[in-house]
């Protein structure tokens, strides 16, 4: 028998195309925009028509494809190759997304319809807890156990950064990334004239009664990272949080990466290390947004080093490894 | 001597805050990455809003200007300060942030006009009655 391992990540078409991106933005404003926002179920599909035209345009205009399902099918596969050989495996790692087939429903009656697959473990692929990240993931599965009969030692969530240890192995992980991947484009740290921007997701600040925004999971996480790489003055001469936000639905985490750039620059930074550290996995917002940004500054930075997401590097391949090695065996321990 | 808000802000509450009491006040505001010691010491009276985040700690984008402050013991004599501090029960140190910043500004030589209003959670929206309330009280 097996363990199978369901990597979720919010999905995103890969190419402009209208329809796949109509079809995304239609799911996303079903299962995410209405937490926030009371729209009117007949206005869905003309904001998904307004929105899939606008991302089509984007990513044309700039030749973008999303590098997030390759990179997921990328980390899918390292992740196998790290799992083999584990205490208790076999494990089989296969992927969903949240707003794209395979859903997690379809992944479900897949593993459903294996007679080798007695537990299931799905691991939502963000960086911090919320009803807006893993809170979605927790929902699909709802439902998915619900229609299914299934209990929770059969199929159970797996958080990245939940409990508090992995919190801290996801910051320490996260900081040796940016060492590294500063090293691998020829910037040896410390060196004080060059300013760091971390970038994430924002949210909105007065989300619905009850709801989660996730600003304080993500707020315990960057102070972890930032303090790995010493704050100001340690391996950077600035260390910074932006978040890459929306303009509807309510007031947004500050400072966006549009204010805090050139705050840096008003500061006398003239290099600027960009890394979204905020996503595990490389996608529209980490890898053109933030690029967008930067290009629309009225004083731009003279060097600019832009790093991509964690992905598939063999640092947190290893500790997504660990993590669900240590989630399955707590629930074949708690199992009667 | 004018009045000046003070702000350093991680997600944007206290950046919210400072600027609403600064637009219903009609004073300056200036946040703490861009704040420099001489310019603070030429007001006549700083309300200081800053959060807490990590364990009790001053958010990173007031580190520059509490180094600077530390390295200048009395610089700010003369200076009248309060301070609001935003913080969030569920964790350890609460409003830490606030208190330290506090302490730092007495160090540097100014004095408190009353001790520091600590808000507890966001969104900061939901304090701006009791903020205006100790405004009137002690501003």
């Amino acid at each position: 028998m097996s363990t199978a391992i369901v990597l979720v990540t919010y999905g995103e078409p890969t190419t402009p195309g209208f329809f796949a991106q109509w079809m995304y933005s239609l799911r996303i404003l079903r299962q995410l925009t209405r937490k926030i926002a009371r729209i009117p179920a007949p206005l869905l599909p003309v904001i998904a028509t307004a929105r899939a035209l606008g991302r089509r345009a984007l990513w044309s205009r700039h030749g973008f494809g999303s590098p997030l399902e390759p990179a997921t099918e990328q980390t899918v596969r390292a992740l196998a190759r790290a799992l083999e050989g584990r205490e208790g495996g076999p494990y089989h790692v296969c992927l969903a997304y949240e707003f794209r087939r395979p859903l997690i429903t379809d992944a479900l009656a897949e593993l459903e319809r294996r007679r080798d697959v007695d537990r299931v473990v799905i691991v939502p692929m963000y960086m911090g807890t919320g009803d807006f990240t893993c809170g979605l993931t927790q929902s699909a599965l709802d439902v998915a156990l619900a229609r299914r009969g299934w209990d929770s030692a059969r199929v159970s969530m797996c958080r990245l950064t939940d409990p508090a240890p992995w919190l801290d192995r996801v910051a320490e992980v996260s900081a040796s990334f940016v060492v590294r991947a500063c090293a691998a484009r020829g910037l040896a740290l410390p060196d004080p004239s060059w300013a760091l921007c971390l970038a994430a997701h924002g949210s909105v600040q007065t989300p619905a009664p009850g709801v989660d925004n996730g600003v304080a999971a993500f707020g315990e996480l960057v102070w972890r990272i930032a303090a790995r790489l010493g704050g100001d003055g340690g391996l950077f001469g600035r260390v910074r949080n932006g978040w890459l936000n929306h303009t509807r639905g309510g007031r947004w985490t500050e400072p966006s990466v549009a204010r805090l750039l050139p705050r840096l620059r008003e500061a006398g930074f003239r290099k600027l290390v960009y890394y979204s550290w905020g996503f595990t996995t490389s996608n529209a917002e980490s890898a053109l947004e933030g690029q967008l940004v930067l290009d629309a500054m009225d004083d731009p930075f003279d060097e600019v080093v832009y790093l991509p997401c964690l992905d598939d590097d063999p640092e947190f391949v290893a500790l997504l490894a660990d993590r669900i090695e240590d989630h399955d065996a707590a629930v074949v321990a708690a199992s009667p | 001597m004018t009045d000046v808000v003070l702000y350093a802000s991680m997600s944007g509450n206290a950046e919210w805050l400072a600027l609403e009491i600064a637009r219903a006040r009609s004073i300056p505001s200036v946040h703490a990455d861009l704040a420099r010691v001489p310019e603070l010491a030429r007001a006549g009276r700083v309300l200081a809003v800053m959060p807490t985040w990590g364990r009790g700690e001053l958010p990173l984008d007031a580190s520059p200007l509490v180094r600077a402050l530390a390295a200048a013991p009395g610089a700010l004599a003369g200076v009248a300060f309060a301070v609001v501090a935003l913080g969030d029960r569920r964790y350890p140190d609460f409003c830490g942030g606030g208190l330290t910043f506090a302490r730092l500004l007495v160090a540097a030589g100014a004095s408190e006009l009353a001790p520091p209003l600590l808000l507890d959670g966001a969104p900061a929206e939901r304090h701006w009655g009791e903020v205006e309330r100790w405004l009137a009280r002690v501003w």
